[in-house]
């Protein structure tokens, strides 16, 4: 049997798979269709001059012995840990809020906005990391059945599992802008507003993933978050996997049961004994393995995953730093919540659900110059503004749609932080289509698949089966978002299924 | 508004006096339920009394003459979930238990097409192609699933939850050790079942309980109109949408009714829903039990770390070894429990953990006195389809444009409606030639952003159900005599449910088996002995199945026969 592994997806969980297995001495290739590497955690000059993040950019989750393991250091990744988690600017009718990781600081600054908030807050952070520590070993690794008897009588995991975010947090906490802060860290991607069941699993599993004592900090890469991917891909190179970028894969080739290699678009094949897709679900085996080769039970399963959550990403290049209202510069290197209270998520939610454009979209913008000012031309500030809760759909699509997104986020913006649209130079947007088609998240989901509880843990496909189910081809093995524990930039789908390929 | 008490023979108001007020066990709260529980302690040969703070009993399962000649089921109007084993033990057919079937559902649409589902399979089958072929196919195929789905939820509720959870912990290794429970044989039986569920199956289990039912739906059907109908069970009762996730559970719950053996039939009793319970408390009175109206329960007495009995609300002590609450947690562990009883300092979390209890309420019931019957634009001729289930549900987007209402603290503009007409199944519900509409709303949030209800705000939701109506019936305004317009605040104050949530709190993971309605309390047995939970709000859940109550008054008979368990029933003879 051929020996060599391919793996599918130049992506950060590609990437760390390719790494891990040339490491433990395997004969590795990873082929990317793209010219760059990274996937949805690439930098591209989306804007000239500036280095873009298309997606992901904050290394908060991704784990840290697998970074000491690969010597990303020594192959080029400087970490930033940004002083701020995430803040929500003041409005006329809101004040702001600024979460630090330091629990005193933010009880110091909550004192001013809610008394009653400040006093709950060290508790809240408390206890979140309690739980998030008790589920950060299942997220680790593959599942196991004895797993589900363990999570099935713990109160708190259920809790999240089925209750809202929006009633959790208002269990202990009061002020509108402080609620949407957190609704803001927790529900990027999901699709689903604050007011859903099932909400409180997105917030424990971020925790859980930026694991500590305290509230996950958001972490970036000097130069971007294609720093990553290169140091990976260095990483890789250097233990000898063979790394192609402008190659696209077009079929997983199966031989009697079997996966026997690749073929790209240009018709070359490579022969493989092992393949590692990291694709989403539906690509991998609707197009890359073929449904005739598929039981019709599982394209049945294939079919109703479900990949809503998709967002637009705007980025500005800006003049100077923007006047968020209330919000000192600190405050601004970590995500900023362009919410004033939860029910502005969930109305964007709502839109999307009857596939329109929310009235007032709700935004998660960065402003990764404020960390790292190599990002944008002296003199300039680059802002990224992420539209989330937005349907792929869209009634009416997305050409006519697009104008108007960028009418209402503008809007947004000015009344955020009034006189931003006298700062813009230059703009770029990248929207749900774009992402499916220029990085291959089905449905514009940025998530590989929704994270809802539905979509979680065992019923989550796994590296090596889904839900105990073996995949349709021996040989062949899941590494991307699509599966457990599933999407953020944690490089733990890659890392379990480099594991498991191992192991065997 | 008033509510005529609706006699059942030997039932009492006040205080009882009987032998200084000493009984084995005392049942807090006369819905069917705790009926149910007093029944089995009764038959058991236990001195039993219950006491209801209202003027009637059956709690959400009553009967009342609204209007003069106009009968209705107030609250519950349909019967699917009574256990068979609790008609069977109890002997309710020989009590007067007689449930009419519904044997069809209509859905009328909009421009007068229609969906309607009769017992028929071919029929049906014929139904659905007009909207869907594919549809028509895939819904036997749904059906059996949904009917193996369902049953084995009902296997996994028919153990109290500590011991399934023991057994299924015995069987997948190491996290059983703090469940001190021994495990009967036929809990065994059902661990082993559940855990030898095709790989395929269990993980549909499991998405079950955390999936919407769109989204489920959306694995078998194509049709907008199919899924809708289907979602209706989805939501009944809850505070969600069928797109939220976890309406899935919902559905399922509904799914483990039947009548006579017949799966997931519904059924009408008649005399209205009341005489469900009547039947039960004619059950518990035949083996002795006392039943008394007007008795509210202030608190549980306590003595030395165990339950000595209940005080009322008028001051007076009744005593007894064993008391069960068929209350929702709110008031049964935060309300009549001193938190200073509770042994081992217990107390406080309970009463903490009660306070967060979801149970908001959402469904409102309109009762309408109608002059004749009701002409659909898509089957105006009487037929068949006044005789079952008629659900104004068209399109899924319908559905979740009524809970955006809701969920923003309006009742909503174009409801959600299950309705059914008593009268065609019953004639005595209401004078010769004239109809009672039952109609069950959502949603109806039980507060209002605008403020809490009150009579206009009633209206304007009684308006907004018959101009609905009225889409689908047109010409039904005309034929309205009588309108009673019931919301949450309505059903707290009437069924004493806090919230008015018909399941004493909502269907979800964080609701269920080990956790409802209490970590400390999901055995039945409560952290203070002898005092037991045994309502909606314990294993098996909400609906007219009397399932949690036989399981609770098992489990307080098993723990008298050993007094050395944690909840042993103490002061209480052993029969």
């Amino acid at each position: 049997m051929n020996e060599r592994i391919a793996i599918v997806g130049g992506g950060h969980n590609g990437l760390v798979a390719a790494a891990l297995l040339a490491r433990s001495g395997r004969d590795v290739v990873l082929f990317e269709a793209r010219p760059e590497l990274g996937g949805l955690a690439s930098t591209r000059e989306l804007i000239p001059g500036h280095r873009v993040d298309a997606g992901s950019n904050d290394l908060g989750m991704f784990r840290r012995s697998v970074m000491e393991e690969l010597e990303l250091g020594a192959h080029g990744l400087e970490l930033i840990e940004a002083p701020a988690v995430a803040a929500v600017p003041a409005t006329a009718g809101s004040s702001a809020v600024v979460l630090w990781p330091e629990v005193g600081r933010t009880v110091e600054g909550l004192g001013g906005v809610s008394r009653r908030d400040a006093a709950a807050w060290p508790g809240f952070v408390f206890e979140l990391a309690e739980r998030a520590a008790a589920l950060e070993p299942l997220l680790s690794r593959p599942l196991e059945l004895g797993d589900m008897g363990r999570l099935l009588i713990a109160p708190e995991v259920l809790r999240a599992l089925s209750s809202s975010l929006d009633e959790s947090l208002r269990e202990r906490f009061e002020n509108p802008s402080l609620l949407a802060g957190l609704c803001g860290v927790a529900l990027p991607a999901t699709g689903l507003g604050p007011r859903a069941n099932g909400t409180g699993w997105p917030l424990l599993f971020h925790c859980a993933l930026g694991g500590s004592d305290r509230l996950a900090p958001v972490v970036r890469a000097q130069g971007g978050a294609g720093a990553l991917a290169s140091a990976l891909a260095a990483s890789a190179a250097a233990s000898g996997a063979e790394i192609r970028t402008g190659a696209s894969v077009s079929r997983i080739l199966v031989d009697s049961g079997r996966v026997a290699g690749v073929r790209l678009t240009d018709g070359e094949r490579i022969e493989a004994g092992a393949v590692i897709s990291t694709a989403t679900p539906s690509v991998t085996f609707l197009d890359l393995i073929g449904a005739p080769l598929l039981e019709p039970g599982f394209v049945r399963r294939l079919l109703n995953v479900k990949y809503r959550g998709a967002a637009a990403r705007l980025a500005l290049s800006l003049d100077g730093l923007p006047a968020f209202r209330g919000l000192e510069r600190p405050a601004l290197t970590g995500r900023i919540v362009l919410a004033e209270q939860p029910d502005d998520i969930e109305r964007a939610a709502d839109a999307a659900k009857y596939r329109r454009l929310p009235d007032r979209p709700w935004i998660e913008a960065a402003l990764p110059t404020a960390l790292d000012p190599s990002l944008a031309p002296a003199g300039r500030h680059l802002l990224l503004a992420t539209v989330h809760h937005l349907p792929f759909d869209l009634e009416g699509g997305w050409d006519a749609g697009r104008p108007q997104l960028l009418a209402r986020v503008a809007d947004e913006l000015e009344r955020w932080a009034p006189g931003i649209g006298g700062l813009v130079r230059e703009h770029a947007l990248l929207l749900p289509t774009d992402f499916e088609a220029d990085y291959g998240a089905t449905a514009g989901g940025l998530h590989h698949g929704e994270m809802n509880p539905s979509q979680s843990l065992w019923l989550r496909p796994s590296a090596s089966a889904w839900t105990g189910e073996p995949l349709p081809a021996s040989g062949l093995w899941l590494g991307g978002a699509g599966c457990h524990p599933g999407g953020g930039l944690t490089g733990l789908p890659g890392t379990i299924a480099a594991v498991s390929l191992l192991r065997g | 508004m008033t509510v005529e008490p609706m006699a059942v023979d030997g039932v009492v108001s006040g205080t009882p006096s009987r032998g200084g007020g000493r009984f084995d066990a005392i049942v807090v709260g006369a819905g069917h339920n705790g009926l149910v529980a007093a029944a089995y302690l009764a038959r058991a040969g236990l001195d039993v009394v219950v006491l209801e703070s209202s003027p009637e009993i059956g709690g959400a399962t009553r009967s009342q003459e609204a209007f003069p000649g106009f009968r209705f089921s107030v609250f519950s109007y349909l019967v699917s979930l009574l256990r068979p084993e609790v008609i069977h033990e109890l002997d309710l057919v020989r009590h007067g238990l007689l449930l009419v079937p519904t044997a069809s559902t209509l859905n009328p649409l909009p421009g007068g097409d229609c969906l309607f589902r009769e017992a028929d399979p071919q029929r049906t089958y014929r139904h659905i192609a007009r909207h869907s072929r594919r549809d028509a196919e895939a819904l036997f195929e749904y059906k059996l699933e949904m009917r193996r789905m369902g049953h084995l939820m009902y296997r996994l509720q028919r153990a109290a939850p500590d011991e399934l959870a023991a057994a299924i912990g015995d069987r997948v290794a190491e996290s059983a050790e703090h469940l001190d429970v021994e495990v009967s044989a036929e809990v065994a039986d059902i661990a082993r079942y559940f855990l030898d569920l095709s790989p395929v199956r269990l993980r549909s289990f499991v998405q079950m309980l955390t999936m919407s039912s769109a989204d489920f739906l959306g694995q078998w059907f194509e049709s907008d109109v199919l899924k809708a109908a289907l979602s209706s069970s989805s939501i009944i009762g809850s505070m969600l949408s069928p797109r939220t996730p976890g309406s899935a559970y919902v559905l399922l719950h509904h799914y483990m009714g039947e009548i006579d053996g017949a799966y997931r039939e519904w059924g009408f009793q008649k005399g209205g829903t009341g005489a469900v319970a009547a039947t039960i408390a004619r059950a518990a009175r035949s083996h002795g039990a006392e039943i008394r109206t007007h008795s509210p329960v202030a608190r549980v007495l306590a003595r030395d770390g165990r339950t000595a009995g209940v005080v009322l609300a008028n001051g007076d002590e009744l005593r007894a070894g064993v008391v069960m609450s068929s209350a929702a947690p709110q008031i049964s562990l935060g309300r009549l429990l001193d938190p200073e009883d509770v042994p081992g300092g217990a107390g406080a979390g309970l009463v903490e953990r009660a306070a967060r209890w979801q149970s908001g309420g959402c469904a409102g019931k309109v009762n309408l006195a109608i002059s004749g019957l009701p002409r659909f634009e898509c089957m105006p001729e009487p037929g068949p389809h006044l005789s079952g289930g008629i659900t104004i549900a068209p399109g899924l987007d319908y559905v979740d444009r009524a809970y955006d209402d809701a969920k923003y603290g309006g009742f909503s503009e174009r409801p959600f409606i299950d309705m059914i007409i008593p009268s065609v199944l019953d004639p005595d519900m209401a004078p010769p030639g004239k109809h009672v509409l039952s109609c069950f709303v959502q949603y109806a949030p039980y507060e209002l952003a605008a403020g809490s209800w009150n009579e206009g705000q009633r209206e304007a939701f009684g308006d907004a159900v018959v101009r609905t109506l009225a889409e689908y019936a047109p010409g039904i305004e005309d034929q309205i005599l009588h309108r009673q317009v019931l919301v949450p605040p309505d059903i707290e104050a009437i069924a004493g449910i806090p919230g008015g949530n018909i399941f004493h709190g909502e269907l979800r993971l964080s609701q269920l088996f080990l956790l409802r309605p209490d970590p400390a309390a999901a055995s039945f047995r409560t952290p203070l002995p002898g005092y037991y939970v045994c309502g909606s709000s314990t294993q098996f859940g909400g609906g007219i199945s009397g399932g949690p109550a036989r399981l609770a008054a098992l489990r307080v008979l098993d723990d008298l026969r050993r007094p050395e368990t944690a909840g042993d029933g103490g002061g209480a003879e052993t029969p």
